[in-house]
């Protein structure tokens, strides 16, 4: 009956959140704890420090959502084609958020060790990125351009071979 | 506190980089301090492996790979192929645009060697709904073409001037005259030869403590056994593909003629240090394995001074010895003087075999019966028949009185070759032929050729437009196809002359009078579907509605941009000479 097991997540803001437990194992951090201290796991809420409740919550939405995708492989190896930024439909709805949210959530992402949701949030913000002037991006995220001009106008010369001509 | 793009950890500001576009990691780079200084080791070093596939031998990329990260100016390296394929590009596109100075842009893209292969094969993949799909495809296709002709062409050369070139590389040059977008070029044939080396070692442990003389069996029987050596039964002996080294090597049955059934059990043993070579046998390449210094091929130590006997194999037919008393037999079955046997029963020079096998090609050619030769079989009959001459002309059989009308014969087939079809390949006739040729007419006559290729190439086309009154009678437009009333082939129209623009003794030998129009009529120059290219009067000409098929879909690309299906017509793109069509 494993699937039926609900356990409980305590947010960093100390709000208590039951999930099914295959829905919580999603995370790494999570299923590698559990596995540590047992049965003892099922029936105290298991602390996640750095995570809020909103946050959390838009975290395990996702984890519901993606509860029967077939593990992550390893497919990190040298002869992978090129890594694709497409995102599916559902993701790219979920990962509509302010820009404090989507980091949260990476954060959250990469805190819990979500591997695939990590990836998401990853891809989201390369697709924030490409195609954008660099004084675009500065507004995008709110970057301070601290060069000196004469720094500028070096780096600039540098990466030329990349500007679209 | 909320977060900002700079602030998240390192790790996850590496997995946002690597998902970036190359060209938009720069970008990043000038938004501030924070991201030009970011650490970046591999991301470079990942891109240059995933971007590009091929590289030019310069770059001793495999070499880089294999060494430190920090040995090599990734970004640099990166940079520059990036530079290059955006000049390739340019050159391509320009092709595209104008029909002047094209050999000129080809030529440019081929001085990259190897390194312009990726962007030609971005190209040569154009998506079928490219507004200018089938001449991207051709040309990118005929540029990549002469790329490989031109590295095959200098390794024959090599070999004429008396440097060692490996066996495998002097053969897979003849797949390179045919490979267009496949694999199997030089190196994908030397690592396919590795791999086969190293599974027979990893199923034959015992292969250390082997005599030559066994391992040269045992390898024949495992070559068999994977089907490497030999001509399965459903495969014709003259079928041309079986004259092609890489093309043996690729999945799936690999049937080849004995040359190259040789070529791969010799090049093989080499690899597992067995001195096999090819031996000249009449009618029937085989194989002679060669004892060490000091040894004999059963493993037992001789005196200093004496040398021991060599064997042969014939690895095309079976895994057994052959035993040279039987040879001297066919030999003197043959009438064949005994004192030519030494030459016959020895170890034949790389040259010789790639003479061979060019004869070899020649003779699968005659075999293929006439109406098969037309359209885009693999490899292709053009290509094929390119590669032998060239070979025969590279490298000619020293001494003999025919040799030299042997040359001059292959030069007259290669400048109309290239006239033809290969027109990529002008600086290759330029730079391998002046020096070695005796016959000066036929020599003459291919640098007269050459000459009006290159000045045809720069100079602006004639412009024919429809205003003047004397075109109304011209029917027919650039790009309808139509079948010939007399001769029903399938054709398109290139363009137009308003009355026969022929010579009188071509007039005279079609008997144009004799047509009911007589010379005064519309005249089109076509292009058919077998790849002819033909001058035909109006009134025979049947417009059809027909889709163009495969065949003539591909070679459209030299005149065409696309196939527009709902008004049944190629769409020109030789604008420049019928603005109007």
């Amino acid at each position: 009956m494993a699937e039926m097991q609900k356990i409980k997540l305590m947010s960093s803001d100390s709000a208590e959140i039951t999930v099914h437990r295959d829905v919580a194992e999603r995370s790494v951090l999570i299923k590698n704890m559990m596995e540590d201290i047992g049965e003892q796991a099922m029936t105290e809420a298991i602390p996640i420090p750095n995570v809020n409740e909103a946050v959390l919550n838009k975290v395990i939405e996702w984890c519901v959502h993606h509860k029967g995708d077939p593990p992550a492989t390893n497919d990190d190896d040298a002869d992978s084609r090129k890594k694709t930024t497409d995102i599916e439909e559902w993701d790219q709805k979920f990962m509509q958020v302010d820009q404090e949210m989507l980091f949260e959530i990476i954060l959250a992402a990469n805190y819990l060790d979500i591997k695939a949701l990590l990836d998401v949030g990853c891809k989201t913000v390369a697709n924030m990125i490409k195609g954008k002037s660099p004084e675009e991006i500065r507004k995008t995220f709110n970057i301070q351009n601290d060069f000196t001009p004469e720094e500028e106008d070096q780096i600039r010369r540098e990466n030329e071979w990349a500007e679209d001509r | 506190m909320a977060f900002t793009l700079s602030e998240l950890p390192t790790e996850v500001l590496h997995q946002i980089i690597s998902y970036l576009p190359p060209s938009s990691v720069p970008t990043l780079q000038t938004v501030s301090r924070k991201f030009n200084d970011f650490p970046q080791p591999l991301l470079w070093r990942d891109h240059c492996r995933t971007h590009f596939k091929y590289w030019s031998p310069e770059h001793s990329f495999q070499q880089k790979l294999s060494g430190a990260v920090v040995e090599t100016d990734w970004k640099k390296l990166f940079s520059d192929r990036y530079s290059v394929d955006r000049s390739i590009t340019r050159d391509v596109d320009g092709i595209l645009a104008s029909q002047r100075n094209r050999i000129e842009k080809a030529e440019r893209i081929m001085g990259h060697g190897y390194d312009a292969k990726d962007a030609l094969l971005r190209h040569l993949n154009v998506g079928d709904h490219a507004e200018d799909v089938l001449a991207r495809r051709f040309y990118s296709d005929a540029v990549l073409g002469g790329l490989h002709r031109s590295m095959a062409v200098r390794e024959w050369a090599k070999l004429n001037d008396g440097d060692v070139v490996p066996l495998e590389r002097a053969l897979a040059a003849f797949d390179m005259f045919v490979l267009h977008e496949r694999d199997g070029d030089f190196h994908d044939v030397a690592t396919r030869l590795d791999g086969i080396a190293q599974q027979y070692c990893s199923e034959n442990p015992e292969n250390m403590d082997q005599s030559p003389q066994q391992k040269a069996i045992a390898l024949a029987e495992f070559l068999r056994q994977h089907d490497l050596t030999g001509i399965s039964s459903n495969s014709h002996y003259h079928d041309l593909q079986n004259n092609f080294i890489g093309i043996a090597l690729q999945d799936g049955p690999h049937p080849s003629l004995p040359l190259v059934s040789v070529a791969i059990y010799c090049c093989v043993a080499q690899r597992l240090g067995i001195d096999a070579q090819p031996c000249g046998f009449p009618f029937h390449v085989l194989a002679i394995i060669k004892p060490s210094p000091g040894r004999t091929l059963d493993g037992r130590h001789t005196d200093p001074g004496t040398s021991s006997e060599p064997m042969y194999m014939d690895p095309f037919r079976s895994s057994q010895e052959v035993y040279v008393k039987d040879l001297r037999a066919q030999l003197q079955s043959l009438g064949i003087s005994p004192a030519n046997f030494p030459e016959l029963l020895g170890a034949s020079s790389t040259a010789e075999i790639i003479r061979r096998c060019a004869k070899n090609i020649i003779t699968s050619l005659q075999a293929i019966p006439r109406d098969h030769s037309a359209g885009h079989s693999y490899p292709d009959v053009d290509g094929a028949f390119y590669a032998a001459v060239w070979a025969v002309l590279l490298l000619p059989e020293g001494g003999t009185i025919t040799a030299g009308a042997q040359r001059a014969n292959c030069l007259s087939h290669i400048t109309e070759l290239i006239e033809k079809y290969f027109l990529t390949d002008t600086w290759l006739i330029e730079k391998y032929i002046p020096p070695m040729i005796e016959d000066r007419i036929q020599h003459e006559q291919s640098r007269n050729t050459i000459r009006v290729i290159r000045t045809t190439d720069h100079m602006p086309k004639t412009v024919k437009d429809r205003t003047s009154d004397s075109v109304r009678n011209v029917q027919y437009k650039v790009g309808q196809i139509f079948h010939h009333k007399r001769y029903h082939y399938k054709a398109v129209i290139t363009g137009w002359d308003v009355e026969c623009a022929a010579t009188d003794d071509w007039m005279a030998h079609m008997r144009v009078h004799e047509l009911p129009g007589g010379k005064h009529q519309g005249f089109y120059h076509v292009l058919g579907e077998d790849k002819s290219v033909r001058y035909v009067a109006e009134e025979n000409i049947a417009l059809v509605q027909d889709d163009p098929g495969k065949d003539l879909m591909v070679l459209a690309g030299q005149h065409f941009k696309r196939w527009d299906r709902t008004n049944g017509i190629f769409v020109s793109n030789i604008k420049d000479e019928y603005p109007d069509d």
